[in-house]
């Protein structure tokens, strides 16, 4: 404990000695964490809405219209056998008239010029929660297509699909992206940190001499080094919560009529305390690859 | 109880196969011309500088290929009093002696009594708190050799202690270091102060570009 506190006041030593230099720093890392930070903060939103979107993913499975009960019974058989399936409701023709009747309101009377029942009967499924995905409604329709019972499988619209498509390419492209950022980052207090060995170059050589091991030596360039990027990390971040206070917080994102908008979200203080936990980590790594390259003694 | 025989490299020349012996508690002088490779003899015994052909004994032990993380643990138990001080110039005087302590993370309690223990042997109590850049050379020299006896050493290394001093000044730092070495401190020091070396009746390794001319032996 009394070594962690020398250390930490040799490291701000380190600092105090080279303001500016250390200022930049913690700026660009402040910048860097402020586009991480955003990124973080429109993907924490994608997710939830991804999830919502993911909670109305349902497969209907219309019924042939001569289908008899043991066929019918076959295909629910079918469907549950799978494992994917939370809820199954057969919905008769009768039924589907009524909900298209109440739908379509006012203008009920048109159907009555039909006669008789266009709707076909059909089977609701609702997905367990993990195969909630595209691929998971997919792999479920294919269960069922073909059966006598069946006349057609109809799941998700298409527009989902595709969202779900460019929402991957977005994921991949914000990973790639925010990457490279940290890697610049790293550089960047790789960089001061060598600055600050070089500042040094003589007392590391004396502290060897008068017996300090390495991890001495090294230490308060580790804390240094850490501390610019938590600090950095924890000021872009603060900017990116005072941003969202000020221009998302109020927003809501509308769902479509039925559903209840969803208002954006802040990720939770423990998942934003890692993340500028990770400003640290990028200073430690930026101060070993620092060492490791420009440090001889 | 321990003895020194090793050979330099080749090409630099600094040492060239010497061999000597110095035993526990003993004060010894290395004179010899500028150059002649007294600075580079104290280097290699506490290992800034290391033998490439040769053999190294301190303590008993064999030092010549020690590891790099055992040479820390090996030079907290020698002093060395370097030719140009080597102090820490923005740290105070308290500081740059507790950092031989601070740097094997001794408690801070022992750290402040030992360091306040050597700066009165050296009679520096009342700078402690000032700059080594604002400091006279005599006053940075006990500095320096207050740093080395912080962690009290068996062995104490001084290089050229009285080099840039006047007479008053030498005098001071000749009885501290007959002190030093009546506390049962093994005692080299590295000078061609021929006058204090003839007064003091100790003996001498003279040395000669790097070779060993006499005195490597003990009654030799
Ligand atoms: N760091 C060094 N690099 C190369 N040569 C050195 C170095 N230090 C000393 N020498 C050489 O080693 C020889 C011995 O030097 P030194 O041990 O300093 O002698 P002294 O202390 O007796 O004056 C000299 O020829 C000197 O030029
Ligand atoms: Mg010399």
């Amino acid at each position: 404990m009394a070594r962690l506190v020398y250390f930490l006041v040799q490291a701000l030593k380190h600092v105090r000695r080279s303001p500016i230099v250390a200022a930049v720093t913690v700026a660009t890392v402040a910048v860097v964490f402020l586009l991480l930070g955003s990124a973080w903060v429109v993907a924490h939103n994608l997710g939830q809405l991804t999830e919502r979107l993911e909670t109305g993913l349902r497969l209907r499975v219309y019924l042939r219209d001569g289908a008899d009960a043991a066929q019918v019974a076959a295909a629910r058989e079918r469907l549950v056998a799978t494992g994917q399936v939370a809820e199954l409701r057969e919905l008769g023709a009768e039924e589907a008239l009524a909900r298209f009747r109440e739908r379509l309101g006012s203008e009920a009377a048109l159907l009555d010029v039909l006669g008789e029942n266009p709707l076909p009967a059909s089977l609701e499924v609702t997905l367990r929660p993990e195969g909630r995905s595209p691929a998971g409604v997919r792999a479920l329709a294919d269960a069922v297509r073909g059966l006598p019972a069946v006349e057609e499988v109809q799941f998700g619209e298409s527009w989902l699909d595709r969202f779900f498509e460019a929402l991957g390419v977005m994921r991949l492209l914000g990973w790639a992206l925010g990457g490279l950022l940290v890697f610049a980052t790293l550089l960047i207090v790789s960089n001061t940190i060598r600055l600050s060995v070089y500042a040094r170059q003589e007392e590391i050589h004396i502290l060897k001499l008068v017996g300090a091991t390495d991890r001495f030596v090294k230490a308060p360039f580790y804390l240094e080094g850490a501390l610019l990027g938590l600090v950095g990390a924890g000021l872009g971040l603060g900017l990116v919560a005072v941003l969202f206070q000020a221009f998302a917080a109020e927003l809501r994102l509308p769902l479509g009529p039925g559903a209840a908008p969803l208002a954006l979200a802040f990720p939770p203080l423990e998942a934003v305390l890692l993340f500028v936990a990770g400003g640290a980590l990028v200073g430690w790594l930026g101060t070993f690859t620092s060492l490791w390259r420009h440090l001889r003694i | 109880m321990y003895h020194v025989h090793m050979s330099y490299g080749p090409d630099s020349r600094a040492l060239v196969d010497v061999t000597l012996r110095i035993a526990k508690a003993e004060w010894v002088f290395a004179t010899g011309p500028s150059g002649a490779g007294k600075t580079s003899l104290l280097r290699l015994i506490m290992l800034a500088e290391r033998c490439e052909v040769g053999q190294l004994l301190l303590f008993g032990q064999n030092v010549a290929r020690l590891g790099d993380r055992q040479i820390p643990l090996l030079r907290r138990r020698i002093g060395m009093v370097f030719q140009d001080f080597k102090l820490l110039p923005l740290r105070t005087v308290e500081e740059n002696v507790s950092v031989g302590l601070e740097v094997q993370g001794k408690p801070r309690r022992e750290i402040r009594r030992k360091t306040g223990e050597v700066l009165k042997l050296v009679g520096l109590e009342h700078k402690a708190r000032a700059y080594p850049p604002r400091l006279s050379g005599g006053e940075q020299q006990r500095v320096a050799i207050a740093r080395a006896l912080v962690n009290d050493p068996p062995i104490l290394l001084a290089d050229e202690p009285t080099g840039n001093l006047d007479a008053g000044l030498s005098a001071e730092i000749h009885g501290l270091l007959a002190d030093i070495h009546a506390r049962g401190t093994t005692l080299v020091v590295a000078t061609h102060d021929e006058d204090w070396v003839t007064s003091t009746q100790r003996r001498v390794i003279r040395l000669e570009r790097g070779r060993v001319v006499s005195g490597g032996m003990p009654d030799g």
